[in-house]
């Protein structure tokens, strides 16, 4: 519900924002919320609802790419390792390893230093490292799931191992790293604002709900919407797809029952 | 000419230096449309011979030796596509576990059509409409409804039933059914062997039936084949075998089924003393001396060989059976 509205706010951004979200207006610097502007205006006069309707529209498509570009590759990897074992499986194990033993954040923040500033940075940074949590994922389902007889009854069918391990097996193991991507997507909506936060990520004036908090931050004290505001609207977002998750895996109990 | 015929069949477990024989030079024959039983205790390899004729036996275990032929084509040479061809077309296997054979994400009408376009060339249509008539005939009702459910919207004996028709898809020449009945309950079982035998003679096909239950196999199987601790120790025609088991074992076998006859000390089961082998280096004796109340000193020290009783009918034990007062006892 919660992500849906937002989706459709964000997709709807151009038609509903009141205002162009990078029109500059100096004769109405720092307003508070009003009807005019629903949550004010930054120090810029730039009218805030409409600067997070379009940074929401940003994030959603970013992170989503982000989280669905790295959970195909994983969960294809993961499959392999979990099915073949031995030398396959270490090299795709350690690899992911490697990745998962330094910081998320650094590396992402060392692709960004090589690509440089910017979304590229991010959407490059990314899936070369989350990857790795749904190869892990995907692996270790694969293990168990390589023991059921219904991979057996595969290959006493004649069926071929592309044709058992991509038809047959990855379709059972879609439904974990799914549950799983929706924390994904919370984290790479939290990394995405923060880069941005730090400036390593969306660069000005576009507008992104990490940004925009980065941007509204020295006016905390005396202007506090400009932080704020969006920044709840971010907390909302990741409270949405967290119950999405939630009732994902719900219905994966259900079902296996 | 047999329809599919194992020779000397070896499996191990273990490493090539320290080898854990867990079957051993078992020879077995199927003539078109016949069927056949394997009986014996857990682990006493009949699960691993029928899986080692569709080579589907996993590492560590592994075949050492013997061949597999079908039609006269040795399964264990054949390279990865004409497996695929054979396990597709030629051979149909039956599950012990109905409840994860099934791919518990697909619908069972899409897993029945995969299976059936993998040896027919049918479009989607004329699959589906197949499927349905498939699904029919192993005796599900609302054919239609349940080619949209989800296996686990199913019952085992249900589950069991789609399993068959899966297996009998590709018209298969031979039906591996692997104890097809042991998770489900007696009326279900009941159902479910008649089933099997029903497609069997509607497709002329050959069966060979893993059971532990002597009443399953006599119920089903022309000729049946017992296994014990990983070798064959006696096989024969089932009326043969019923009416003069030769083996100590297949004896104690016997024995150890209920009847139907009110117990009192005359005709009382008798239960097997000790324990079965366990899976170890092969040993220069009968697999049975340990718990076999006749054997003796030869026994315990040269392997024994099977020999012929009569038509059809082999025993691996040297002795005639002559005086068994147990045995007589409990036929009366």
């Amino acid at each position: 519900m919660i992500v849906g509205a937002m989706a459709l706010c964000s997709i709807l951004a151009p038609l509903i924002a009141p205002h162009d979200p990078n029109q500059l207006d100096f004769g109405a610097q720092l307003r508070p919320p009003s009807l005019r502007n629903l949550m004010g205006t930054d120090e810029n006069g730039r009218d805030i609802f409409s600067r997070v309707l379009f940074g929401l529209r940003l994030d959603f498509v970013v992170v989503l790419a982000l989280t669905y570009v790295s959970l195909p590759i994983g969960l294809v990897l993961g499959a392999l390792a979990g099915y073949f074992g031995g030398i396959v499986d270490s090299l795709i194990s350690r690899l992911a390893d490697i990745l998962l033993s330094f910081p998320f954040i650094v590396l992402v923040v060392a692709v960004i230093g090589l690509v440089g500033p910017g979304l590229g940075g991010v959407l490059i940074g990314v899936p070369v490292v989350s990857w790795a949590f749904y190869a892990r994922l995907a692996r270790a389902d694969m293990m168990v799931m390589k023991e059921l007889p219904f991979m057996e009854a595969c290959t006493a069918l004649g069926y071929s191992k592309t044709r058992t391990i991509f038809r047959h097996a990855v379709p059972n193991l879609v439904r974990n790293c799914l549950v799983f991507s929706t924390l994904d997507v919370m984290g790479n909506l939290l990394l995405l604002a923060s880069v941005s936060y730090i400036g390593l990520g969306v660069q000005p004036p576009t507008a992104e709900l990490g940004a925009i908090v980065s941007g509204g931050q020295p006016y905390l004290l005396n202007a506090w919407w400009v932080a704020t505001l969006p920044g709840l609207v971010l907390v909302l977002f990741g409270i949405g797809v967290g119950l999405i998750g939630e009732g994902l895996s719900d219905g994966r109990h259900q079902g296996t029952s | 000419m047999s329809l599919l015929s194992i020779g000397d069949l070896s499996i191990e477990f273990g490493s090539p230096a320290d080898p854990l024989v867990a079957v051993h030079a078992v020879s077995l024959s199927i003539k078109p449309s016949e069927v056949l039983g394997l009986v014996g205790e857990s682990g006493s390899g009949k699960s691993l011979t029928s899986r080692a004729i569709m080579r589907l036996i996993k590492r560590p275990g592994r075949i050492t030796a013997g061949e597999v032929l079908f039609d006269g084509r040795d399964v264990l040479q054949m390279s990865q596509r004409e497996l695929r061809q054979f396990r597709a077309n030629d051979v149909g296997m039956v599950f012990q576990d109905p409840f994860s054979s099934l791919n518990p994400v697909f619908r069972i009408g899409s897993q029945l059509v995969d299976a059936l376009r993998m040896s027919h060339d049918y479009d989607r249509g004329t699959a589906q409409r197949t499927v349905v008539d498939m699904l029919d005939r192993v005796g599900i009702p609302r054919p239609e409804h349940i080619f949209r459910a989800y296996p686990h919207e199913l019952s085992g004996g249900m589950r069991q039933r789609v399993m068959i028709a899966m297996a009998t898809a590709a018209r298969p020449r031979l039906l591996l059914a692997d104890e097809p009945t042991t998770a489900l309950d007696v009326l279900t079982q009941k159902q479910i062997l008649l089933l099997l035998s029903e497609m069997r003679r509607e497709y002329g096909m050959a069966m060979l039936l893993v059971s532990h239950d002597f009443g399953v196999i006599a119920q089903m199987c022309d000729r049946v084949a017992i296994m014990y601790g990983g070798q064959i120790v006696e096989s024969g025609p089932v009326e043969s075998i019923y009416d003069s088991p030769q083996h100590p074992y297949t004896r104690a076998l016997l024995r150890s089924v209920p009847g139907l006859e009110p117990v009192d000390r005359a005709n009382r089961r008798q239960p097997l003393d000790g324990q079965p082998p366990e899976i170890g280096p092969l040993k220069q004796a009968c697999v049975f001396a340990e718990r076999c109340a006749h054997a003796r000193d030869d026994c315990r020290r040269t392997p024994l060989p099977l020999r012929r009783i009569s038509e059809g009918h082999f025993t691996a034990c040297p002795f005639e059976v002559t005086s068994d007062a147990n045995y007589d006892e409990a036929q009366r």
